[in-house]
């Protein structure tokens, strides 16, 4: 029978067969295709929903800009000064692009070798957490450099805005955190009161503020001595916020890998501007 | 497609990968699951397979209930405690299904509009819908024991809060059985629909339906003070939890725009007056990094710097980033159960049960004072005032 088909039919279906044969083919080479890594994949991975680095760059640019502005309603800033703080900010933006720089060239390197290719997201990790927090916190070059930049009476003023935004965003997380405490065993409206003055007095913002800001709060939060939560919640409320907290007291190694926790974090004075050239 | 096919080989065309593609996609999308096919087609087989053990001794009690509606008068006399108890367990399964019926009726309604798409017309009713036995056993052993650590915890904060008697907190845990395999159901559908990336606007807070649904338990087994009590202790949980979703809202802004103190409390101030419930969600405050709720324009970007509103326009604004239902922290936490002072083990048995045998005793308690006193250790959080902290007292270890 088979032998008795017209050749055009025969000659359809190796065509029909290579077609399959070359899609199937081809999605394969493409699971494959992964192991080679691209420049374009890496900068989705370090700068996620910016999508790659000149997008990030003109991000952060914004960001600085936004940030001298705030400066400068808050100060009162001269042309040079902005141009200063400026300047001090782009630093801040190189520094991390040079950090970018070192762990894209370290991947290029290795971009063929699937194991250390997943090594390489311990390199990654700090540079998406820098990037999703915001370059200019207190380490930072731009806020540095304001002590050079401006004078007692304007850094005052800034010290003040400061230290409302510090609080308004701590008092955020805290919150947030009395939230997830609460959906997990809930508490009376009285119980919340007491829970959010102990937190207040308890823990302090975390030196570089972020998204991740919840997890350094309740690391605060699972190192408050339990007498002082017993004093506030009954046996089965504390044995579940309890189990919260012991997930979080071991997490100062990761705190401390994502930038969150800090040997410096006791620190908590600030120096005036003369005060700190007197130190130095 | 397929009658194009079928006139390509009778003209003797040769195949296109295009056709192929086609021919690919139509076999692949046979081959899936397709929803809600197994949402309405479910073999009456199946709605037993996937019937909890709860649902049964729920129907149990309610055929019971009708056996107690015909029973002799003799009967009802001998026992008309459990003769009126089984009345209201009828009460309770007839309105719990009528009313879990109506839920899925809606969630499902959604579930449908979102796959063929919004606005168009009302969402489907679906009275008789089950989820398939299967999909129902996988969300149960998944994620059963969340709920059931959710209905613990809020029956002991019932507990904290209204004092309640042993009797009216094995009443309530009775009727909380049937609340969590009602939650169960709901979540379970909810999860089909996800599976199969349609996002249900529903609330996604697992607490707040069981929540609800005790408040209705609360009405039938406590009395009116006690019911008020946890009444405005739910409220002030859904202002509490406002109140920390407008402050989180704000401080993502203000992380993305650098809001000076001023327009802070501005931007607070909108939100708290546009607010929208999925903006709340735990998840959203959580990971929502830089996904910001859909705030009019017309409000925000007047009190903006024209660096501001460069930046706010690059923003991704959107009223609902979908993160799933939220199962809380206390998924694997274990949860003691609730001891009293006559330190019973606690059973399963039939609340009521429990009001004829010891009602001689319950008679004889106070109306303020507990009938098992001593719920927990402190009950001062309950009523802070009233009673006072003891400076002397030593934190015990844990019971």
């Amino acid at each position: 029978m088979k032998r008795d088909r017209p050749a055009p039919i025969r000659s359809r279906r190796l065509v029909v067969l290579l077609i399959a044969f070359t899609l199937i083919s081809s999605c394969h080479s493409r699971v494959f295709a992964q192991i080679g890594w691209t420049d374009e994949q890496f900068e989705q991975w370090v700068f996620q929903q910016f999508g790659n680095a000149a997008t990030a760059r003109t991000k952060l640019k914004d960001s600085l800009e936004l940030y001298t502005e705030n400066v400068d309603q808050t100060c009162g800033l001269s042309e040079d000064q902005k141009r200063k703080l400026r300047l001090a900010g782009q630093g801040d933006i190189e520094r991390f692009f040079r950090k970018y720089e070192k762990v894209k060239k370290h991947f290029q390197a290795i971009r063929n070798d699937q194991q250390k290719v997943n090594e390489i997201w311990q390199a990654i990790s700090p540079l998406q957490t820098e990037m999703t927090s915001g370059l200019f916190h207190r380490d930072s070059l731009l806020q540095k450099s304001l002590v050079n930049t401006i004078n007692r009476k304007q850094f005052l003023a800034y010290l003040k805005v400061d230290e409302e935004r510090r609080r308004f965003h701590h008092e955020s997380k805290i919150g947030l955190v009395l939230t997830l405490l609460d959906q997990a065993a809930p508490v009376t409206a009285s119980q919340r009161k007491q829970l959010r003055d102990l937190l207040r007095l308890e823990t302090k913002p975390p030196r570089k503020s972020g998204q991740y800001d919840y997890y350094a709060i309740m690391h605060q939060v699972s190192k408050i001595d339990e007498a002082k939560f017993k004093l506030i919640l009954d046996d089965i409320q504390w044995q579940v916020f309890n189990q919260q907290f012991a997930q979080m007291r071991d997490m100062d190694k990761w705190l401390k890998q994502m930038g969150l926790l800090s040997d410096d974090d006791d620190d908590d004075d600030v120096l005036l501007p003369d005060e700190q050239v007197a130190a130095e | 497609m397929i009658r194009e096919l079928k006139n390509r080989k009778q003209n003797r065309m040769s195949y296109t990968p295009a056709v192929l593609a086609a021919l690919l996609t139509l076999l692949t999308a046979q081959a899936a699951d397709a929803f809600p096919v197994d949402f309405i087609l479910n073999a009456p087989g199946d709605r037993k397979q996937a019937e909890p053990e709860e649902v049964q001794d729920v129907k149990e009690a309610a055929a019971d209930a009708k056996e107690a509606d015909d029973s002799q008068p003799v009967a009802a006399e001998a026992n008309p405690v459990k003769r009126g108890i089984v009345r209201e367990k009828a009460a309770v399964v007839a309105e719990g299904a009528a009313e879990a019926a109506e839920e899925v009726g809606q969630v499902l309604g959604e579930l449908i509009s979102g796959l063929f798409g919004r606005g168009r017309g009302n969402p489907a009713v679906v009275g008789d819908v089950n989820l398939n036995g299967n999909a129902l056993n996988q969300f149960e052993a998944q994620y059963g024991r969340h709920f059931d650590q959710v209905v613990k915890t809020e029956l002991h904060f019932i507990r904290l809060v209204c004092q309640l008697t042993r009797e009216q907190y094995d009443a309530m845990a009775s009727d909380g059985k049937l609340i969590r395999t009602k939650t169960i159901n709901k979540f379970a559908l909810l999860q089909q629909g996800m599976n199969r990336g349609i996002q249900s606007s529903s609330d996604h807070d697992t607490r707040k339906p069981i929540a609800d649904g005790l408040l209705e338990s609360a009405k039938r087994h406590l009395k009116p003070d006690q019911v008020a009590k946890y009444e405005s202790e739910l409220a002030e949980r859904n202002n509490a939890k406002k109140e920390v979703s407008v402050l989180t809202t704000a401080a993502k802004v203000d992380r993305k725009l650098v809001l000076n103190t001023e327009q802070r409390a501005q931007v607070s101030k909108i939100l708290s007056e546009n607010w929208n419930e999925p903006w709340g969600s735990t998840q959203m405050m959580m990971y929502g990094g830089d996904h910001f709720p859909n705030v009019p324009d017309r409000e925000l970007t007047p009190i903006l710097t024209a660096t501001q509103k460069k930046v706010w326009r690059t923003v991704t604004q959107q009223n609902q980033v979908f993160f799933g239902f939220n199962i809380g922290m206390n998924q694997g936490i274990a949860i003691a159960d609730e001891q009293w002072d006559d330190d019973k083990p606690a059973d399963d048995k039939v609340a009521n049960d429990k009001v004829a045998s010891d009602k001689p005793a319950n008679e004889a308690k106070t109306d303020t004072e507990p009938a098992n006193a001593k719920p927990v250790r402190k009950l001062r959080d309950a009523n802070p005032k009233t009673v006072p902290v003891d400076e002397n007292e030593k934190p015990e270890a844990s019971e």
